[in-house]
């Protein structure tokens, strides 16, 4: 068999600039720490990555939405302790001035406390996040309670009874307040309209219908104690659903690494065996054309 | 006697043209389409029947070493080559546009768009979260528009290559054509001339790269080339290709100057044509469709919303964009982020039901029952996937091209060692025929000796 020059020589080049192409492969995914980084490279494992991450963005965003639905939350529920506190020195009034011991002024006093409770209460319930009014139902760009002597119980409202909600999963909203309707909505009627028939009473000294409005002081209690419970256990389920989506993440990145992430043993023990290729064919080469009959002659 | 000088003269002859034919070799060694050659000798007999030793050697030929079946087939690999690596470049240019390692691609700026409405929803009055959804939803129209713009630049550079290609096929068509006239002549004075042969090999070479072509031999010497089954050249005559586009229809056709419409489906003007009127024009309309869809499905939830301040319905993106290029956000949106519908009720700045619905079809199989994102990934990596098959079948066709290159380079390469060792040789015969011959002066004088 003929072995001209021109073979050997393109059989050089071609094995050189193969390993040129390899070396540079090996490169990119040793400095890069990713073996695909375009579908190129393996168009399976680079879209099979990229929905994985598009699964990433959407329960980070889900995060994002519980963050924000977890500082809403915790608000309004700091906001419902502070009504139960309130509502505990309500009844408080309420049991000792439905004793005969004291007297009609006692209790003239007792009312502008009461009425400066319910002010504050009203207050409470204007509460806001940003410019979002968080007791007032989907109507939250307004402010939802206002004294009003003409409305229910001397309070009116402009709170719907769509609670707001967040985002926190496919399919799943849950409610992060709740409303100014289910506020007032109590078994013994407007809540306002109780704390008014209180005020009432001690207004018109009349013993009988304080203790008549005992049961009415204590279910304001239970009512606001039940909506509180209600809207604890949804932060508890967002906090759930958040721990959720973070075990769910480490599971997700583990799978896109083991898809383009380098195997970095392997690149580097790639590297060296290429470069072994490389040097011996650089040595090989220049032994055999330096070689010629030409020198002899 | 006369017959030794003779002989020796015939001898220093045929050494010289063996020496003219090796150093020949050795200077074209490395020249493209060069054949080696090798000198034929035949020795002279002698039909008087006075001598029986022969009365010398005669040169009959060079004769040129090349196998053309090989030359036919490796030509045949090289018409792959030019078509494969012509894809294989524009694919390349495409995925650069479409995929990049920062991934900031179409996928997800569609997912960000998304992400806004799903946050949107949670915090319907924020203005803040309304503004960042208008310059989300800026920046994937501008993405779209983006693709869409490499992929009609790259339509018209497309046609720009393949008008330089048809240019460089006519050159190469017209070098051909002299090519044959100057080797029918020779073929007339009876040797063909073997520069002339060498030179219409790398022609053909180069020619096998642009389009798919047939070759014939005739009786004088010259080839007829067949394009597309029609025949452009012979000993007489050539014709010369000329482009027609028709940029509206995307159509890009070659036609015979004065003649047909010829079919081209090899080397690299094969790849422009496919490239021009099949491949890019898909990929466009995939696009488009994606767009589309986006644009209808986000119209016609948003329409049913209501924004901030009043109880107008809108159209979140301009209804009249309804492709890649053109998509837009409604201009009112944009002077006025408020009016982003995240309400179903009028009046409720605190509902986020719409923006919801709207997040909720990021995972309805909207495209072909396969969701929106995941079908834009696989778009994306259309060029990807195109190269990576590409890949492989180049890395073959190379080796092919190579192992053919090399079946031919050991007939009719130069082996430079042997070529030397020839020189030794020749150089050898010549010192002894010049012997010979001085042996031969020496056997004269001596007579002339006697006679003197």
């Amino acid at each position: 068999m003929r072995v001209t020059n021109r073979i050997v020589f393109d059989n050089f080049m071609r094995d050189v600039n193969r390993n040129r192409t390899q070396m540079a492969d090996i490169q990119s995914s040793l400095s890069s720490s990713k073996k695909v980084r375009l579908p190129s490279q393996e168009p399976i494992s680079f879209q099979r990555s990229r929905v994985i991450e598009e699964d990433i963005r959407e329960s980070e965003q889900f995060q994002k939405n519980m963050n924000s639905g977890l500082r809403q939350g915790r608000l309004v529920q700091d906001a419902l302790d502070k009504t139960i506190d309130e509502l505990i020195e309500i009844k408080r009034v309420v049991v000792q001035s439905a004793s005969e011991t004291y007297s009609q002024v006692d209790r003239q006093n007792m009312a502008d406390q009461l009425s400066g409770i319910r002010d504050s209460l009203i207050a409470t319930f204007n509460l806001s996040y940003g410019d979002r009014y968080l007791f007032a139902g989907t109507n939250s760009d307004k402010v939802p309670f206002l004294l009003d002597a003409s409305a229910t119980g001397g309070v009116a409202d402009t709170s719907n009874s769509t609670p707001i909600k967040i985002t926190a999963n496919n399919n799943v909203e849950i409610e992060i307040s709740v409303t100014g309707d289910e506020i007032r909505t109590t078994k013994k009627g407007d809540f306002f309209e109780i704390i008014e028939n209180i005020e009432n009473a001690l207004l018109n000294n009349d013993t009988d219908a304080l203790n008549d409005l005992i049961p009415g002081a204590d279910e304001l209690i239970d009512h606001t104690t039940d909506l509180a419970a209600r809207l604890g256990s949804n932060i508890a389920r967002i906090e759930y659903l958040y721990d959720q989506f973070e075990n769910t993440k480490i599971t997700q990145n583990s799978e896109i690494s083991k898809l383009v992430d380098t195997d970095f043993a392997q690149a580097i023990s790639e590297l060296q065996r290429n470069e072994t290729i490389y040097q011996s064919a650089m040595a090989v080469h220049t032994r055999m054309f330096s070689n010629s009959l030409l020198n002899y002659i | 006697m006369n017959t030794l000088f003779e002989i020796s003269k015939s001898g220093l002859a045929s050494a010289q043209r063996s020496l003219t034919v090796t150093s020949n070799n050795i200077v074209n060694a490395d020249t493209p389409g060069y054949t080696r050659q090798r000198v034929d000798k035949t020795p002279i007999g002698d039909n008087t029947g006075l001598s029986s030793s022969g009365l010398g050697v005669n040169i009959s030929t060079a004769t040129r070493l090349r196998n053309d079946m090989n030359d036919i087939l490796t030509n045949e690999k090289r018409q792959e080559f030019g078509y494969m690596s012509y894809k294989n470049q524009i694919f390349e240019r495409l995925q650069a546009s479409m995929t990049t390692d920062s991934g900031e691609d179409l996928d997800v700026r569609i997912s960000r768009f998304f992400d806004m409405f799903s946050e949107l929803a949670s915090d319907p009055q924020d203005i803040s979260v309304r503004n960042s959804l208008i310059s989300e939803a800026q920046k994937l129209a501008s993405k779209f528009t983006n693709i869409d713009q490499t992929l009609s630049d790259t339509n018209k550079l497309v046609a720009q290559d393949a008008e330089t290609i048809i240019n460089n096929i006519n050159n190469v068509l017209s070098d051909i054509q002299s090519l044959n006239e100057s080797i029918v002549k020779s073929v007339q004075y009876g040797n063909a001339d073997s520069t002339s042969l060498d030179m219409r090999v790398s022609k053909l070479e180069d020619l096998a790269k642009l389009v798919d072509f047939t070759k014939t031999d005739s009786d004088t010497g010259a080839i007829e080339i067949r394009i597309g089954g029609v025949r452009v050249l012979d000993d007489e005559f050539n014709l010369s290709l000329r482009s027609e586009v028709n940029p509206y229809e995307k159509e890009f056709n070659v036609r015979i100057s004065g003649g047909a419409i010829i079919d081209i489906k090899g080397g690299e003007l094969g790849a422009q044509l496919d490239m021009y009127s099949n491949e890019l024009p898909e990929l466009r309309e995939k696009f488009d469709r994606i767009a589309a869809t986006l644009v209808q499905e986000v119209n016609s939830i948003h329409n049913s919303g209501f924004g901030l301040n009043d109880s107008i319905n809108r159209d979140f993106f301009n209804a009249t964009g309804t492709s890649a290029g053109s998509i837009a956000i409604n201009s009112e949106l944009i002077s006025n982020p408020a009016h982003i519908a995240a309400s179903s009720n009028l009046d409720e700045a605190g509902n986020g039901d719409v923006a919801s619905e709207i997040n909720e079809l990021r995972n309805l199989g909207l495209m072909n029952g396969r969701k929106i994102i995941d079908h834009t990934i696989e778009i994306i990596s259309i060029p990807g996937s195109a190269l990576y098959a590409l890949a492989s079948q180049l890395e073959t066709n190379e080796a092919e091209i190579a192992m053919l290159q090399t079946q031919q380079e050991r007939q009719s390469g130069v082996n430079i060692d042997e070529e030397l060792a020839n020189m030794i040789q020749f150089q050898n015969a010549y010192q002894g025929s010049a012997r010979v011959m001085e042996t031969a002066r020496n056997l004269y004088d001596t007579l002339l000796g006697i006679v003197g």
